[in-house]
């Protein structure tokens, strides 16, 4: 690499598909349009967050530093990334990993990343997404490009839209799968990205696949589509879930379809996304999700929708060409399946009696590396991916539980494995047991966090790290933190879950968490937990001690935590536990007006406007900004003396505002020019809905000038002469949104 | 070649250190605005994350972290924003500004750590430079040694570059004459 200097851009031109690479230019062009002012900064929000760039804690410039808050006095002055989002502010950039899937080349890259642009540390977030923390703005479209180098796209990893599809890490090599879901989950990513059907949320949506029933590594039971796979009469097909979600209240995923055969997967997703652009909520974000409008239709009515507009859906060959083949499309081991032979050390055998699970495939395992907390450092990452390449080649999977697995692992290179993995420290046994946690980050970064969750699991983690745990019933547990209510931690699924909340005590706010009791993380998250009381935070690991000595004290032989709760009853178990509720008097013992991990006094001060809700903007919206950033575009290139290309920009814009005003008529219409400017002619010219005030027609005429008589070859002056009509194209255009939209529904899709 | 997110590390005296007492002074650090020029925002705590970037102070121009990462314990400044110039002024500076951490942290009333005088750690983060190869190394060499002809005049310094090219350029520097920080920092001026 040493050399002359080089842009990112240039490197790695050739090693981008070109739709990655033409996305990730079109957001910077609109990072430059920001700074000049020229782009809307709610637009701007969420197509930074359709991109994966999220906002951090703190970067509304204001933080609470323990004595009083205090504005973060940021160099970018009062430029925005959103409302109330400072530039410069540091933010997060969600890495989408589809099925939990990475190459060792993936992941090399995204450790450098890591290292350059965040603080060397990679997050596996509850959704199998990888995090990276304090990332500025301007660093993104090179993190973006460079990921895209090695076949990563970050795009719709927040925002409203279709999230991360997720899928269990065992995929493929499970024992109790009806089959791989792994194509699957990837087939469903690539077809529904960028999708038209899927661009007008009022809210994210998120899916997940999983192999088998019983187990919860796919979690389909709180997803907004759930698919779990089956086998009927020898035919490949899914239960198809809808409706599940966690978040403040959750719901269970209702059954809509009992077998919905494989070549249905991808159109009935489909529809279902065309059923909740068309019927979700927008103005109240709290109810947007899809579960309400199952809610609110009930479970038939939803499903005679979706099937109604299954039926409206254009056949598309993307439906089943990926099923070609699809048996032989999993991962295969890099060496020879081999029995473990020869003495066991006890490290070694407590890693394998929880770290391992074998494969169908004789002598072959899955081995978990257990990541406290979720996190990984980029030396640690780059150790791995030696030692992958070593054992088991491209066959890392990141988890729901915040961990990784390392498929195909020949029994006989565990001890060698484990003892490799354990000198980078990644050799942590205990992984699903009580001491693995999961948490979401909490106030360590999220605007909504009430509460250090981060801090609080790391406390726990230590803690039970530290005890001896002999009875193996304690030893499953699960245990779960969320820094909120909206459970980004999954605690409505845990054994004992947690949620942050905050108490006024004597004029001062103490961080608390509601325990969460009956949760049941078997049966794909089969059912969810009640809160039976808020806790000081301080007092949480005796909550976690009296709780669980309860119930090994009081059970009947072999019942399990949630049947005797169920048994028992809260009022009991709420009793056991409520003198924990105390909190001193701050005189007598200060700690606790402080949070896990944190030195400042506590103050809810910090919490912001969450942006996992994102901005609701149409895709009238969205179209108007690409006909902005497309205008501006050409302006570069007629600088850059190609008047040509500046005039086929131009003319491009225009199509782009054009077609944003069709589609608030006719969702469905084409991206092809004579469509575009046929049903621009008949809706809005003919109708003169288009028409200006003042200036009538002349403004329309432009755009159909200009696609009946395309420019040839145009010089300099022409160029710019068409740059200046795209110009009062686009103006014509905003104006008469403006003047139409209030009378105009959502989008309908045809 | 671009030479950005310059780092430097200065190494510890004592072997291992409680990382959780960082957590109080790098709060107290954002409330005082310890560091001038800088724009001190909020303490990350990695202390569970075994020889990970122990606790770090992030800032808008760079991150201060105490870590035990690839060993030793140390107290590192890592560059994050973009600066014009020349590798070698670059590299004075991130020391400078390390010295300034440790120094800081040594003269702080909890007494958790002490830092050597006669060894450093620079690293350029950013992979525009350059990988950790000898191709690298040669590029960088004359402006290390400039750091090191600052920092220890007249003084024989060993080098020890990384040599790995999956991982960013970095040395460890290592005179045979010590100094105490304050003389460090006043030879950088």
């Amino acid at each position: 690499m040493s050399g002359s200097p080089f842009t990112w851009k240039e490197r790695l031109g050739s090693r981008m598909a070109a739709p990655l690479a033409e996305e990730i230019d079109a957001f910077e062009t609109l990072m430059t349009l920001r700074k000049q002012g020229k782009v809307d900064e709610k637009i701007f929000a969420e197509t930074r967050l359709r991109r994966g760039i999220y906002g951090q804690r703190y970067d509304n410039g204001l933080r609470h530093d323990g004595v009083a808050q205090r504005t973060l006095a940021f160099p970018c002055g009062s430029l925005t990334k959103g409302p109330e989002t400072v530039w410069d502010a540091p933010g997060m950039m969600r890495i989408k990993v589809p099925a939990g899937h990475l190459t060792c080349e993936q992941l090399d890259v995204i450790a450098e990343l890591a290292e350059e642009y965040s603080d060397s540390i990679l997050h596996i977030s509850t959704r199998q997404n990888v995090q990276l923390h304090f990332v500025h703005i301007e660093d993104t479209p090179d993190l973006m490009r460079r990921l895209a180098s090695v076949g990563i796209t970050t795009r719709e990893a927040c925002g409203n839209s279709v999230r991360t599809v997720t899928a269990c890490q065992f995929a493929g090599v499970c024992g109790d799968q009806a089959f791989d879901v792994t194509p699957y989950a990837d087939a469903l990513t690539w077809y529904l990205l960028g999708h038209k059907d899927t661009q007008d949320f009022g809210r994210k949506f998120k899916i997940a696949f999983s192999g088998c029933k019983p187990h919860p590594c796919g979690l389909a039971n709180f997803h907004d589509i759930g698919a779990i796979a089956v086998v009927k009469d020898g035919k490949r097909g899914f239960e198809f879930y809808v409706g599940g979600g966690l978040g403040a209240v959750p719901h269970q995923a209702k059954l809509v379809e009992e077998f919905l055969p494989e070549e249905e997967l991808l159109p009935m997703s489909q529809a279902v996304c065309r059923v909740f652009a068309k019927l979700g909520e927008r103005k109240n974000r709290a109810r947007a999700r899809l579960k309400f409008v199952v809610q609110k239709l009930g479970l038939e009515e939803f499903r005679r929708q979706v099937r109604e507009e299954r039926e409206k859906i254009a056949p598309d060959e993307r439906w089943t060409t990926y099923l070609d083949g699809i048996e032989s499309k999993t991962d295969r081991p890099l060496r020879p399946g081999r029995p473990l032979e020869g003495a066991v050390t006890p490290e070694l055998a407590r890693f394998r009696a929880t770290n391992t699970r074998p494969q169908p495939q004789p002598n072959y395992v899955v081995a978990t590396i257990r990541l406290p907390l979720g996190d990984i450092t980029a030396t640690q990452t780059r150790q791995l991916t030696a030692i992958a390449r070593k054992y088991t080649g491209d066959t890392i999977r990141l988890t729901v539980e915040q961990n990784l697995v390392l498929r195909w692992v020949s029994e006989a290179d565990l001890p060698a494995l484990h003892r490799e993995l354990s000198a980078v420290g990644l050799g942590l046994a205990d992984a699903g047991t009580i001491r693995d946690i999961t948490s979401c980050p909490g106030t360590d970064t999220c605007k909504l966090g009430i509460s250090a969750s981060r801090g609080l699991a790391a406390e726990l983690g230590h803690r039970l790290q530290a005890r001896t745990i002999d009875n193996p019933d304690l030893d499953r547990l699960h245990i779960k933190a969320s820094g909120c209510f909206n459970s980004c931690g999954q605690h409505h699924v845990a054994d004992i879950g947690f949620l942050g909340v905050s108490r006024n005590v004597a004029g001062r706010r103490v961080s608390h968490f509601q325990l969460v009791v009956g949760g049941e993380w078997e049966n794909n998250g089969g059912s969810y937990g009640l809160a039976i009381g808020a806790f000081p935070s301080k007092k949480i690991p005796e909550v976690v001690d009296r709780l669980t000595e309860t119930w090994l004290r009081d059970r009947e032989p072999g019942e399990r935590l949630q049947a005797f709760i169920g048994r028992a009853g809260r009022a009991k178990i709420k009793a056991a536990l409520d003198d924990l509720r105390h909190v001193p008097t701050y005189e007598e013992d200060r700690s606790f007006y402080t949070d896990w991990g944190d030195a400042r006094e506590y103050t809810t001060g910090d919490q912001g406007v969450g942006e996992c809700a994102g901005e609701v903007v149409t895709a009238t919206e969205f179209g108007l900004a690409a006909s902005e950033r497309e205008v501006f575009e050409a302006q570069l290139h007629l600088e850059g003396g190609d008047a040509n290309r500046a005039a086929q920009l131009a003319y491009r814009s225009m199509l782009s505002a054009a077609r944003a005003l069709v589609i608030l008529q006719n969702f469905d219409i084409s991206e092809e020019p004579d469509a575009i400017v046929g049903e621009f002619r008949t809706r809005y010219h003919d109708t003169k809905v288009f028409h200006d005030p003042f200036a009538g027609a002349k403004f329309a005429t432009m755009l159909l000038h200009a696609h009946e008589k395309p420019l040839q070859a145009p010089d300099r002056d022409e160029a710019h002469r068409q740059i200046e009509e795209a110009q009062l194209f686009i103006e014509a255009a905003h104006a008469c949104y403006q003047r139409i939209a209030p009378r105009v529904a959502a989008p309908a899709a045809s | 070649m671009i030479a950005q997110q310059i780092s430097v590390k200065v190494f510890a005296r004592e072997a291992a250190v409680d990382l959780s007492a960082f957590i109080p002074i790098f709060h107290r650090w954002i409330q005082e605005g310890r560091l001038p020029d800088h724009l001190l925002i909020d303490v990350a705590d990695y202390a569970h994350v075994v020889d990970g970037p122990g606790v770090v102070l992030i800032g808008n121009e760079a991150h201060i972290g105490v870590d035990a990462e690839r060993g030793p314990v140390g107290v590192i400044y890592n560059r994050k924003r973009d600066e014009p110039g020349e590798l070698e002024p670059k590299l004075v500076e991130a020391a400078r500004w390390a010295l300034t951490a440790a120094q800081a942290l040594e003269q702080d009333p909890a007494q958790v750590i002490h830092f050597r005088g006669d060894r450093l750690r620079v690293a350029i983060m950013s992979r525009r430079f350059g990988a950790a190869d000898e191709a690298t190394w040669a590029a960088a060499r004359p402006a290390v040694e400039g750091l090191a002809k600052r920092l220890w005049p007249g003084a024989a310094v060993k080098y020890a570059p990384r040599v790995d090219a999956r991982e960013a350029f970095a040395v460890d520097l290592e005179s045979a004459t010590a100094a105490t920080l304050p003389e460090l920092l006043a030879r950088l001026g």
